[in-house]
């Protein structure tokens, strides 16, 4: 049924939509949507496993497989990092982070670097594995080639997918009640990816509408405070900042004045926790520091408080306190930035939410690819042109090969020495070149159904050999031979049965392929047998 | 234990959801006491959901509480519509231990 035909029939039915909105409506979601399926899909999958970035963390890195280390002093840790920036990060140990680190820009540029500091043998170490963290930053498309420019796109297509969403609604608004729990597998092919998008797409509203919303507001805060500073500030770029707060991660660059050494981390501390004593430390921010104007924000939760992050911001060279942010004490802005990044970063409810979030946000992929095939199966009809089957071949290699991506990934981090300095390039280059090798290889199937269960397959294997391979770095895994830990533990146990899933799916998608080559291969003997069993009717008809 | 008892009374609450709408919509057979059925159905569900809500917000003040459970009426609706087809005895099973799991957790004090 074409969109006007629908139209119509939703028109004998009382419904409000005229045929014009419905129809451009349709046309708006079919194409908003397949525009911005793919990269949206993409950010979609990764989001769901960042949801465990910080089980993710512990697990690739054995230095932090132990108990929190005790601090007697925090000064000792600036002591310990040696020559600092003017601006860094000191993140202190946590129940999920057993060592501090440091972390900061590297000079004039957009890469960010993180070092351990190892108090108890007085080491500096850097940062040796990052496969959580590119996960991380891929999920809002940062990376340090690519900079700003692409996570601006990536917040703008975000918008695109908002479209789709939107106008989704609208189209079924009519329908929403019956169509709610109408989900018919045993029927034709476009009748189940149909049902499909609509009961996921449906059920999940409010989280697809949500997460969408507050990612694009979260990757594209700096680059509309950028664009604020002028015509809403006059070009001062230090009253946009301190009046953007917290929506701004990081404010503009500025004179901290001349040297001058503050008062210690620990006095700085004490000062902050007087200024709120519910404040939870987690992590310190320096800028300007050991300058005259340097400031030193001491974060962290605030106990009792929904979506509680706290912030005191202090003059680090006498303690004065400038600012205290808190849940209960906050600008409206505050307000606005605590909401955006609670709900997006799911800063309540525990592994148990985080879990059902992971299943939605994959529920999401679902809807996105049912959305292409839909698309696909509409055109089938009348014969796909080649941006069609360019489409269908593209959805196999991104769907299937980001997944190979991932999963080669996470066993390459394994198979590499941890002390193998170059491990962390070959670890990047090898992400970018199996996503890239998956969207060949799919290119290059006929049959895209091929592609998926094939690439599936092989993320399904490397997968399920990932915590085999996890014993050489780390004891306390699902194979090691030392006391288990429960986050690296429950890594492997996610990997096991995400891998079934994976194998689950390619043996069914297999199982389809085979039955379509076998229809195939028997049309056109069935059509060749029609003229002889023609001749011998006549024949028998004489 | 008190977030799980509240998870499993939010699959409680989809699965009763999805029985009314059967009811109202007449797939399921037995046209007799049928509003009645559709009402129970949805009155209990949203009991239930209340009742989850409650549990959570006495672990987790706040707007956690209804997010929490939000989250998992996403999950168990689209878990009920999509299984129900494909493994209704699947569906059912579930549904006939949610009540022994209940009353163990209960029973383990998840009740705070």
């Amino acid at each position: 049924m074409s969109a006007e035909q629908k139209a119509d029939a939703g028109g004998r039915r009382g419904f409000a939509l005229s045929r014009h909105a419905f129809t451009r409506f349709w046309h708006v979601h079919a194409w908003a949507g397949v525009l911005t399926s793919l990269i949206v899909y993409v950010m979609f999958l990764l989001g769901s496993l960042v949801l465990f970035y910080k089980p993710l963390t512990i697990w690739e890195e054995p230095l932090v497989q132990r108990r929190p280390v005790e601090l007697n002093s925090l000064q000792s840790l600036l002591e310990l990092a040696g020559p600092l920036p003017d601006e860094f990060w000191l993140y202190l140990p946590q129940s999920d982070r057993a060592l501090p680190k440091v972390g900061y820009y590297l000079p004039n540029s957009t890469a960010w670097r993180m070092w351990w500091l190892d108090i108890e043998h007085g080491q500096v170490i850097p940062q040796r594995e990052l496969a959580a963290a590119y996960l991380y930053d891929l999920h809002y498309l940062w990376h340090d080639v690519t900079g700003y420019w692409l996570q601006y796109g990536a917040g703008v297509l975000v918008f695109g997918m908002l479209l789709a969403i939107v106008t989704g609604v609208l189209i079924q608004l009519r329908n929403a009640t019956r169509q709610l729990n109408q989900f018919r597998p045993d029927r034709t092919t476009r009748v189940l990816f149909s049902d499909l998008h609509k009961v996921l797409g449906v059920f999940g509203l409010p989280f697809q509408f949500v997460y969408a919303l507050t990612g694009a507001m979260m990757v594209l805060s700096p680059l509309l405070f950028e664009l604020s500073i002028g015509p809403v500030f006059g070009g001062d770029s230090t009253r946009a900042a301190d009046t953007a707060g917290a929506l701004v991660e990081e404010p503009p660059p500025r004179d901290y004045g001349p040297p001058r050494r503050g008062l210690s981390l620990d006095a700085l501390w004490m000062r902050a926790r007087a200024a709120e004593p519910r404040l939870m430390v987690e992590s310190v921010v320096f800028r300007g520091y050991l300058q005259e104007q340097g400031t030193v924000d001491i974060r962290g939760e605030v106990e009792g408080q929904p979506f509680g992050d706290g912030l005191v911001r202090l003059r680090a060279r006498d303690g004065h306190v400038e600012l205290v942010e808190t849940p209960d004490n906050e600008r409206a802005v505050g307000t606005v930035a605590r909401w955006i990044h609670g709900l997006h970063t799911v800063h309540y409810g525990g592994l148990q939410v985080r879990l059902l979030l992971a299943l939605l946000g994959f529920a999401g992929c679902v809807t996105i690819l049912t959305g292409n095939w839909i698309w696909l199966e509409r055109r089938a009809a009348r014969g796909l042109r080649r941006g069609d089957v360019l489409l269908a071949r593209l959805t196999a290699g991104v769907g299937a090969g980001a997944i190979v991506a991932v999963c080669a990934l996470f066993l390459a981090s394994r198979l590499m020495p941890m002390d193998w300095l170059p491990r962390l390039k070959v670890e990047e280059r090898l992400l970018a070149v199996t996503f890239l090798g998956c969207i060949g290889w799919a290119l290059a199937e006929r049959e895209p159904l091929e592609a998926w269960w094939r690439q599936l397959l092989l993320a399904a294997s490397m997968l399920a050999v990932t915590p085999l391979a996890a014993r050489s770095a780390s004891q306390a895994g699902l194979f090691g031979a030392g006391p288990k830990l429960e986050p690296v533990v429950g890594v492997e146990i996610g990997m096991y049965v995400l891998a079934s899933v994976l194998l689950a799916t390619a043996l069914w998608l297999r199982k389809i392929a085979r039955r379509r080559a076998d229809e195939a291969e028997r049309k056109p003997q069935a059509a060749a047998a029609q003229p002889h069993e023609k001749h011998k009717l006549e024949v028998q008809s004489k | 234990m008190t977030e799980s008892l509240s998870l499993v009374l939010v699959f409680l609450a989809a699965l009763s959801a999805r029985a009314a709408d059967r009811h109202a919509s007449g797939v399921r057979r037995g046209a007799a006491l049928r509003p009645a059925r559709v009402v129970a159905g949805r009155g209990f569900a949203l009991a239930a959901l209340g009742l989850a809500t409650w549990l959570w917000y006495r672990v987790e003040p706040g707007p956690a509480a209804f997010l929490a459970v939000l989250v998992a009426a996403m999950v168990s609706a689209s878990a009920c519509a999509l299984l129900g087809p494909i493994a209704p005895r699947l569906l059912h099973a579930g549904a006939w231990l949610c009540l022994p799991l209940a009353l163990a957790l209960l029973a383990l004090g998840a009740v705070p």
